[in-house]
C-alpha cells in the first residue's frame, strides 16, 4: 500500500523529475530508448544496462521510478528484472519493450510484474508520451491482451479450483472495460461510453494489471533476495 | 437292431407298463364314499328273447337266468331292432336304514325300467323313449323308502340293447342318497369342465399352428393343424352335452377323430425331431385308415371286438413312434426331454389303464380326458422349445454380428483417424506455405526494396524509413495473425493500435464501431491475414487518395464495412492514369475476400466511400435483429 501511496505523492509534486532506466542489450535500441527520455523535461535518464545482472545492479543503485526492459537478454530473461522491480521498496514501474507488443511476449511480463509494454517501432515522442502516461496511471493495454485477460478469467470459471495460481477475478466493471479495449476502443472513447472520467479507466487497467501480477512466484523471490534487491 | 434301438425300446416299454400299473393302482385305491354305498358289479341275466315291454315279466319267471360280471362283455347287439335284456341284481349290504337310498350308474345305460323288490323305481313308456345322449352321463335315481329292505334287496333292470359298447351296463352303485349325488355332480363337472378347456386349449393350438405355418412356412406344422382340429371334434362331445347328434353318431365321429388325432400327432412330433420315416408313417397311416373304415362300417354285432383289437393294435405304433422320437430327442433343443417321454408314455399307458379298470367311477374317466391335455402340453413344450432354440440362435447371430459390426467400427475409425491426421498435417502444410508467401512477399519485399534502394546508391533517409516501416507493419501483421486469439474485433483492434500512428500523421481519425464479434465462416491464420489486409489496404487507400478526415471501422456479425468521409472512389479514380483504372488493389482484395468465402464491395456515398466485406447470414444472425442496420 506504501508503495502505491508513494507513486500518488509523487505524481502530486510537479517538480520532480522521474528517474527512468533503460535496459537493452541491443546498443542501437537502447540509445534510441534513452534519447526518447532525454527529451523530455519530465523524465530523467538513470542509466542504461545492457545484461541483466548489469540491469539488477543499476535497477538497485539508481532506484528509478521507471525501468523499461527488453525480455531476451543475454544473461538471462528480463522477466526477473520486471519480477525484482515489481518487488522494490520504493515505488518502481516495469515497462516491456517489445517489437510487436505480441501476446506471447507481453503477457508474460505482465504475470511477472510489468505495468505495460512500449513498441519498440513507436516513435521518440511516442516512447516518452507513454512513459509520462504510465506515471500518471494509465498504464497502456493492447487489444490482444485485454483478450487474453478475458479468456483467462473465463476458463478460472470454467475450471474454479482455488489452488490456481494463476486465477483472476474481475469486478464487471473490469470486465466491460477490458472487452471494450478487446474490440479497439481507446481510452477517452472507452470513457464517454461508460459515462466515467478518463482516469477511472486506467485505474481499471492498472487494477487488472496487480491482479495479474504472480505474487506467489517464490522462484522470483528467492531470486530478488539472491541478488539483494529484497 | 442296435443296442442304443434296444435300449430304447426297453425304456419305452418299461415306462408304459409301469405308468399302466400306476393307473391302475391309482383306480383301484380311490374309491368313493366306502361304508354308505354299495358296488355291484355282478348279477344275472336273463338269456330268453322278448320283444315287448310285457314279456319282462316273463321272463323274470323263467329259470334261464345266468350269472354275469359287470360290465357286460358278452353283449349281442341286434342293429335292426330294440332288444331289451333284462338283468336281476341282489344287493346284500351293511347299510343302516333311515336315510334315504338311490341307485346311481356313473355311465348311464338306455335304460328302460328300473324294479326294486317287486316296485317300480323308473318305468318308460316304451323301448323308443330312452335316454339318448352325446356321452353317457351318469344318472341317478332316489328309491322309495318304504320298497328298501334292510336285508336284502332284488334290483331288476331293463336296458335297451340297440347300440355298440355304449349300451354296456357298466357297474353302478346303490347307497346314501347324499354321497351318490355328490358323485355325480363332481363326475359331471369334472367331464364337462375339462371337455371345455380340452376344447379351448385345441382350438388356441389350432390357431397357433396355423400362425407358425403362415409365419415359417413350415409344412410340417399342417399335420399339427389337423390333429388340433380333430382334437376339437372329440373334446366337443364333452364339452357340448347339449348338441343334437344322437348317442352313436357322436360315438362313431369321436372314434374317428381321435384316430385322425393319434396319427396326425404322431407325424407332427416325429417330423418336429427331424425324423421323416416314410415306412412308419404310411403303415400307421394305413392302419388308421382301416380302423375308421371299421368303424364306420362294421356290423353293430361284431364292432365291440373289431374295436378292442384295433385298438390294442395302436399300442405297437405308439411304441415305435416312442422309441423313434427318443432316439431323435437332441433336435428338440431343450435340456431336459425326460418330461416328454413321460407324457407320451403316459397317454400309451392310458388305453390299456381304462381297458382293464373297473369302469365304475371317475378315476379312469378322468384318466381318459387327459389325453387330450396331455398331448396340448407336449405340443406346447416341442414349440416353445423350437422358439426358445431360434430366439437362442438369433442372439447368438446377434452377438456375432455386434462383434463383426465393433471390429468394422474399429478399423474404420482407425482409418479416419489416419485420414484426419494426414489431412490435418496437409492443413497444417498449407496453412504454413500461406504465412511463409505473405512473409516472402511483403516483408522479404520491403526488405529488397530498401537493400536494392541502397545499392543502387540511394541516400533519401525517408525513402528507407518508409520501406523499413512498412517492412515492420506487415511483419506486425503477421504476428498479429498468428495469434491465438480467435475474435476478429480483437485483431481489427490491434490493426487499430498498429495504423492510429499512420492515421495520425495524415490528421485522419478513426470513428471506432465495432459492436459484434464479425463471425468468419472459416479460422486460422490465414483467415486472419486476409481480413486484416483487407481492412489495412482499404485504410491505407483512404490515406493515399480519398482525402478524408475521418475514417469509420463498422462491423456486424456479418459484415465489416471502411467508410471515409472523403471525395469517393469515382472522383479519386479520375486523378488516376486511365491504365491504373483498376487500381487501389481492389482486384487482390476481393480475390482474398473470395478466399474467405466473402463479398467485397465499394461503394460510393454522398460523401467518401464504403468497403463492405460481408458473409452470407447464418440462420442465428438473421433471427437475431441488428440494430447497425436501423
Amino acid at each position: 500500500m506504501t508503495r502505491w501511496g508513494a507513486s500518488v505523492s509523487a505524481l502530486n509534486d510537479p517538480h520532480e523529475r522521474h528517474r527512468v532506466l533503460v535496459v537493452d542489450d541491443q546498443t542501437l535500441t537502447a540509445k534510441y530508448l534513452a534519447n526518447s527520455v532525454v527529451h523530455r523535461s519530465d523524465l530523467e535518464l538513470v542509466g542504461t544496462a545492457f545484461s541483466l545482472a548489469e540491469g539488477l545492479t543499476l535497477l538497485n543503485d539508481t532506484q528509478p521510478r521507471i525501468v523499461l526492459v527488453d525480455l531476451g537478454l543475454p544473461d538471462g530473461s528480463g522477466l526477473e528484472l520486471l519480477k525484482a522491480a515489481s518487488r522494490a521498496s520504493w515505488p518502481c514501474d516495469g515497462l516491456v519493450v517489445t517489437v510487436f507488443g505480441d501476446e506471447a511476449s507481453v503477457f508474460s511480463a505482465i504475470r511477472a510484474g510489468a505495468r505495460g509494454y512500449i513498441l519498440k517501432s513507436s516513435g521518440i515522442e511516442h516512447i516518452g508520451q507513454q512513459i509520462a502516461m504510465l506515471i500518471e496511471g494509465g498504464s497502456p493495454m493492447s487489444p490482444i491482451i485485454a483478450r487474453s485477460v478475458l479468456s483467462l478469467v473465463a476458463n478460472a470459471n470454467i475450471d474454479p479450483s482455488p489452488s490456481r495460481a494463476d486465477a483472476v477475478t474481475l469486478t464487471p466493471r473490469e470486465s466491460e472495460v477490458l472487452s471494450l479495449i478487446a474490440r479497439g476502443y481507446k481510452r477517452a472513447e472507452i470513457a464517454t461510453m461508460l459515462a466515467i472520467a478518463i482516469g477511472t479507466v486506467g485505474n481499471h487497467i492498472n487494477s487488472v494489471y496487480r491482479k495479474l501480477e504472480v505474487r506467489s512466484n517464490t522462484e522470483a523471490v528467492a531470486k530478488a533476495t539472491q541478488i539483494g534487491v529484497i | 437292431m442296435t443296442a442304443e434301438t434296444f435300449r430304447t425300446f426297453g425304456l419305452v416299454t418299461v415306462y408304459t407298463v409301469a405308468l399302466t400299473f400306476l393307473l391302475l393302482g391309482i383306480d383301484r385305491l380311490i374309491q368313493p364314499s366306502p361304508g354308505l354305498v354299495v358296488h355291484v358289479s355282478e348279477g344275472t341275466k336273463c338269456a330268453s328273447d322278448f320283444r315287448e315291454k310285457t314279456e319282462f315279466r316273463s321272463c323274470l319267471d323263467g329259470s334261464a337266468l345266468t350269472r354275469t360280471p359287470l360290465p357286460d362283455q358278452s353283449l349281442k347287439p341286434d342293429n335292426d331292432t330294440l332288444s331289451p335284456i333284462h338283468y336281476r341284481f341282489v344287493v346284500t349290504g351293511p347299510l343302516a336304514p333311515g336315510h334315504l337310498k338311490a341307485v346311481y350308474f356313473p355311465k348311464t345305460t338306455h335304460l328302460i325300467d328300473i324294479v326294486l323288490n317287486n316296485q317300480v323305481v323308473v318305468s318308460l313308456p316304451s323301448f323308443d323313449s330312452a335316454s339318448d345322449a352325446p356321452w353317457p352321463r351318469p344318472d341317478l335315481f332316489p328309491l322309495p323308502p318304504d320298497a328298501w329292505q334292510p336285508e336284502i334287496n332284488t334290483f331288476d333292470i331293463l336296458v335297451a340293447d340297440n347300440a355298440k359298447g355304449e349300451t354296456t351296463l357298466a357297474p353302478f352303485m346303490v347307497g346314501d342318497l347324499e354321497a351318490l349325488v355328490r358323485e355325480r355332480r363332481t363326475r359331471i363337472w369334472i367331464t364337462s369342465t375339462l371337455g371345455q378347456l380340452s376344447f379351448v386349449l385345441m382350438v388356441i393350438i389350432a390357431m397357433s399352428a396355423a400362425g407358425l405355418r403362415m409365419a415359417r412356412g413350415d409344412r410340417t406344422f399342417n399335420w399339427l393343424i389337423v390333429a388340433a382340429l380333430s382334437g376339437t371334434l372329440f373334446t366337443a362331445r364333452f364339452a357340448f352335452p347339449d348338441t343334437p347328434l344322437p348317442a352313436l353318431e357322436w360315438a362313431k365321429l369321436s372314434d374317428i377323430a381321435q384316430r385322425v388325432f393319434g396319427v396326425t400327432c404322431a407325424i407332427f412330433f416325429l417330423r418336429m425331431v427331424k425324423v421323416r420315416n416314410n415306412l412308419f408313417e404310411r403303415s400307421y397311416l394305413g392302419y388308421s385308415f382301416i380302423t375308421i373304415l371299421i368303424i364306420i362300417i362294421a356290423p353293430a354285432a361284431h364292432f365291440q371286438v373289431l374295436s378292442d383289437i384295433m385298438n390294442f393294435g395302436l399300442l405297437l405304433p405308439a411304441m415305435i413312434f416312442m422309441g423313434l422320437f427318443w432316439m431323435n430327442k437332441h433336435a428338440l433343443g431343450h435340456a431336459n426331454n425326460q418330461i416328454v417321454l413321460f407324457f407320451f408314455s403316459l397317454i400309451v399307458a392310458t388305453g390299456p389303464a381304462i381297458y382293464w379298470s373297473s369302469d365304475s367311477n371317475t378315476v379312469s374317466l378322468v384318466i381318459q380326458q387327459l389325453v387330450p391335455l396331455l398331448m396340448v402340453a407336449i405340443a406346447f413344450w416341442i414349440i416353445l422349445g423350437q422358439v426358445i432354440a431360434s430366439i437362442t440362435a438369433y442372439e447368438q447371430l446377434n452377438k456375432t454380428l455386434e462383434h463383426r459390426i465393433a471390429e468394422k467400427s474399429n478399423e474404420l475409425s482407425a482409418t479416419y483417424a489416419e485420414l484426419a491426421e494426414s489431412r490435418r498435417a496437409e492443413a497444417v502444410i498449407k496453412e504454413r506455405e500461406r504465412i511463409m508467401m505473405e512473409l516472402h512477399d511483403g516483408v522479404g519485399g520491403h526488405l529488397v526494396n530498401a537493400l536494392a534502394y541502397l545499392r543502387a546508391g540511394g541516400d533519401d533517409r525517408k525513402v528507407l524509413q518508409a520501406s523499413l516501416e512498412d517492412g515492420l507493419s506487415d511483419l506486425s501483421l503477421a504476428v498479429d495473425s498468428l495469434t491465438d486469439v480467435e475474435s476478429v474485433a480483437t485483431l481489427l483492434g490491434m490493426l487499430r493500435t498498429r495504423l492510429e500512428p499512420l492515421l495520425a500523421a495524415n490528421g485522419i481519425a478513426f470513428r471506432w464501431n465495432v459492436e459484434d464479434d464479425p463471425q468468419v465462416p472459416h479460422d486460422g491464420a490465414s483467415r486472419n491475414i486476409h481480413i486484416l489486409r483487407i481492412i489495412q489496404e482499404a485504410v491505407t487507400n483512404v490515406i493515399k487518395h480519398a482525402n478524408a478526415s475521418e475514417i469509420e471501422i463498422r462491423t456486424t456479425s456479418f459484415s465489416i464495412c471502411v467508410c471515409d468521409n472523403g471525395r469517393g472512389i469515382t472522383a479519386a479514380r479520375e486523378r488516376l492514369k486511365p491504365d491504373a483504372s483498376s487500381g487501389y488493389g481492389i482486384s487482390t482484395m476481393a480475390q482474398r475476400a473470395r478466399e474467405l468465402g466473402a463479398r467485397l464491395d465499394v461503394q460510393d456515398r454522398k460523401a467518401g466511400c464504403c468497403v463492405t466485406l460481408s458473409w452470407k447470414r447464418t440462420e442465428e444472425d438473421s433471427i437475431r435483429p441488428q440494430k447497425d442496420e436501423v
